[in-house]
């Protein structure tokens, strides 16, 4: 929304240090316990948490959802899972669900059946057939998200920073293919806490830093090697000048590594088998 | 491999530990009676237990009434107020204090507002009251407009700005209400132009939409500012236009009753005034109505009201183009506010509301789906209906 990211809801009661979510995630697995599940398998595992991300990519894809309900959507149920275990609910519904309840705060919204009937098609064995349900799950997620819906993303951030920059100096104009190669970080950091974590320039600013200087070799290089690293020295120089907490891009920076790392060993195959067996565990 | 139970009962187990975890939220309040119906839910006065605080609680409408037997979908206004007023914060915004969820219903809690505008300008229509108060006139437009100055900062339009939606609290703050309708137009992706129907209650709706424009901007709540303005200062609504309805075949009408109540205070439009009405597409359902000359300077005459700042403020909430209409920010900056009287922080000065308390019913039972009692106030009010999305 609303312009104001500094007293937005998010900022102010959806933001957590690694420190607190480790513990918010303890005490998801406390409940667990006491409820008789000894299943380490949480939402929060890395490759739990890339499959999660992969669902909700498939579900939108299938219904072609614009990108901001996608991160929306990964958002909500990042959050949710602060507070509920992925044993506690069918995360085919919950996932659903997330598309479903952002579609409507971004005001691309669809309908419950069709959302309910692609799910299905989807993930038949896995997804329940009832869309009603989809509503109840819609109730229980705006109560754990006590109604803050609105999610500040980092895109607008990002155009902002690219204008900026090239109102700063020639070399920092953007290319196409560096613009969208940022982008592509952007979204990939949804499969990961990094969002709860941090602010929405911190990551448009750590997702730039992280192409232009860590993986321009991703990015066929316009200029030659020598220009490459003048440039990031006048990206570097930039950089420092801004206001922008250098900290926490350092920080950012960081967890992006360690996500694209998680990627690396991900397996889909495998982690697919533990999510079905959250499936079974749920008897109440 | 797969469990049955995890498709009957996807949330079994999340249903086990909330409802041992759970005291029904609404046990918090003490429900002092039933305020009124809206077109999305009914309003019941309460307080809160723990603190003492009286609060306006808003339940929203079942798609279906009657019993609530299943779940359906919660309603794409429900969901816009929700999470807009989760973000709002604001002297002249009506708080939001609670999102309760619970039973099938979905409930907003705000703070309570003794007030509202409309039946302010009523009790003034009342042969026997006083006049109201010059600076209380003043001081409501001001504050209208420092609230929507915050709303179009945070690039929320309301889109259904009128008495109704104006509360104000027994010390005499204005608290704007009701954004059912309210769209954030702050991303180009969230089109403006789709989805819904035109809104706004058509007495207050800007010439652009009239005219069949579907593009949203700032400029329409302003539009409907000045007609609050001048309803304010006239106690009574400046265009009261007849609604054309929507036919069988789901045509948007053409409003030309409402055009029409418009161009014989304000004159009939032109392309020299305002270069783009060429395009809209009701255009030439304007072209071929009488020509009326702008007589807004004799209607403000008649009504009484001598300073000129404010016949030049209503002008420039009523400059038919919308993109050279006055903005909130500019017209909180008009000389008529620097003009004597000043506009106050508390609308009626230091003394107490002279208006009469809101009036609720007896009827507590806010947990109840029947179909929703009419609201105990005059006829004219019920007439006022609002446009639905
Ligand atoms: N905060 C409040 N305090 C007191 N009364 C209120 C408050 N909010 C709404 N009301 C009353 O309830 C009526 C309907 O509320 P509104 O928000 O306009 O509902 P709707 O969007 O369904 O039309 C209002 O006209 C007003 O009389």
């Amino acid at each position: 929304m609303s312009a104001d990211y500094w007293r937005s809801t998010q900022r102010e009661r959806w933001k957590f240090t690694a420190e607190q979510l480790s513990k918010l995630h303890q005490e998801v697995s406390h409940n667990d316990l006491k409820s008789g599940i000894d299943d380490p398998c949480q939402a929060w595992d890395d490759h739990i948490r890339i499959y999660i991300y992969n669902l909700v990519q498939t579900l939108g894809q299938r219904l072609g959802c614009r990108r901001r309900v996608l991160s929306t959507a990964h958002v909500y149920l990042m959050r949710i899972f602060t507070k509920i275990s992925i044993h506690e609910m069918n995360i085919f519904l919950l996932v659903t669900t997330a598309v479903y309840v952002a579609g409507k705060t971004e005001e691309q919204p669809q309908h419950i059946r069709t959302i309910s009937n692609e799910a299905r098609v989807l993930w038949t064995d896995y997804m329940p057939s009832e869309a009603t349900l989809i509503a109840e799950c819609e109730f229980y997620m705006i109560e754990e998200l006590h109604g803050c819906l609105i999610v500040h993303h980092p895109y607008r951030s990002l155009s902002f920073l690219c204008e900026s920059m090239a109102d700063t100096h020639p070399w920092l104009v953007l290319s196409n293919e560096e613009f969208q190669g940022i982008w592509a970080v952007i979204n990939d950091s949804y499969a990961s806490d990094i969002p709860l974590m941090y602010a929405p320039h911190i990551i448009a600013t750590s997702a730039l830093y992280m192409t232009l200087v860590l993986r321009p070799q991703l990015i066929r290089p316009p200029r030659p090697p020598d220009k490459i690293k003048a440039r990031i020295d006048v990206l570097a120089s930039y950089l420092g000048k801004s206001a922008i907490d250098l900290e926490k891009i350092a920080e950012c920076v960081q967890e992006l590594v360690s996500l694209y790392a998680r990627w690396e060993t991900y397996d889909q195959r495998q982690t697919h088998l533990r999510v079905l067996k959250t499936l079974s565990l749920e008897k109440p | 491999m797969k469990d049955p139970s995890s498709l009957t009962q996807p949330m079994a187990r999340y249903k086990a530990r909330k409802q041992q975890e759970r005291r029904d939220p609404l046990e918090n309040y003490e429900i002092l009676g039933y305020i009124a119906a809206g077109t999305y839910g009914r309003v019941f006065k309460a307080k809160s237990k723990p603190t003492g605080r009286l609060c306006a609680i808003k339940k929203f409408k079942l798609d279906k009434e009657g019993a609530a037997s299943y779940y359906t979908g919660i309603s794409q206004s429900a969901v816009r107020e929700i999470s807009l007023c989760r973000e709002l914060r604001h002297e002249n915004v009506v708080a939001l204090i609670q999102v309760i969820l619970e039973d099938k219903s979905t409930y907003m809690v705000f703070d309570y507002a003794e007030h509202d505008l409309l039946q302010i300008l009523h009790h003034h229509c009342h042969p026997d009251t006083p006049p109201l108060a010059h600076f209380t006139a003043k001081s409501i437009v001001y504050q209208i407009l420092n609230g929507l100055d915050y709303l179009h900062r945070n690039w929320v339009l309301h889109r259904d700005l009128k008495p109704a939606n104006i509360m104000i609290t027994a010390n005499g703050v204005v608290k704007i209400g009701d954004l059912g309708l309210a769209r954030l137009f702050s991303d180009p992706l969230q089109s403006l132009f789709s989805g819904d129907k035109v809104v706004v209650t058509i007495w207050y709706r800007a010439p652009e939409l009239l005219l069949g424009g579907r593009h949203y901007t700032p400029a329409i709540d302003l539009w409907a500012v000045g007609c609050i303005f001048a309803e304010i200062l006239a106690l009574r609504p400046i265009f009261k236009g007849e609604e054309a309805k929507m036919d069988s075949k789901k045509v948007i009408p053409f409003q030309k009753d409402q055009v029409q109540k418009v161009v014989e205070v304000l004159g009939t439009p032109t392309p020299a005034q305002w270069p783009n009405i060429t395009v809209y597409p009701d255009y030439p359902n304007l072209q071929v109505m009488n020509v009326h000359s702008n007589r807004l300077e004799k209607w403000y005459r008649a009504i009484g009201q001598t300073s000129i700042a404010g016949l030049n403020l209503l002008r420039a909430l009523f400059d038919y183009n919308p993109i050279t209409r006055v903005s909130a920010a500019e017209a909180m900056t008009h000389p008529f506010f620097s003009e004597e009287p000043r506009a106050l922080s508390r609308v009626f000065g230091e003394g107490k509301s002279p208006y009469p308390a809101r009036r609720i019913t007896s009827d507590t039972n806010v947990k109840a789906n029947g179909a929703p009692k009419r609201p105990h106030q005059s006829t004219t009010v019920s007439s006022r209906k609002k446009s639905k999305v």
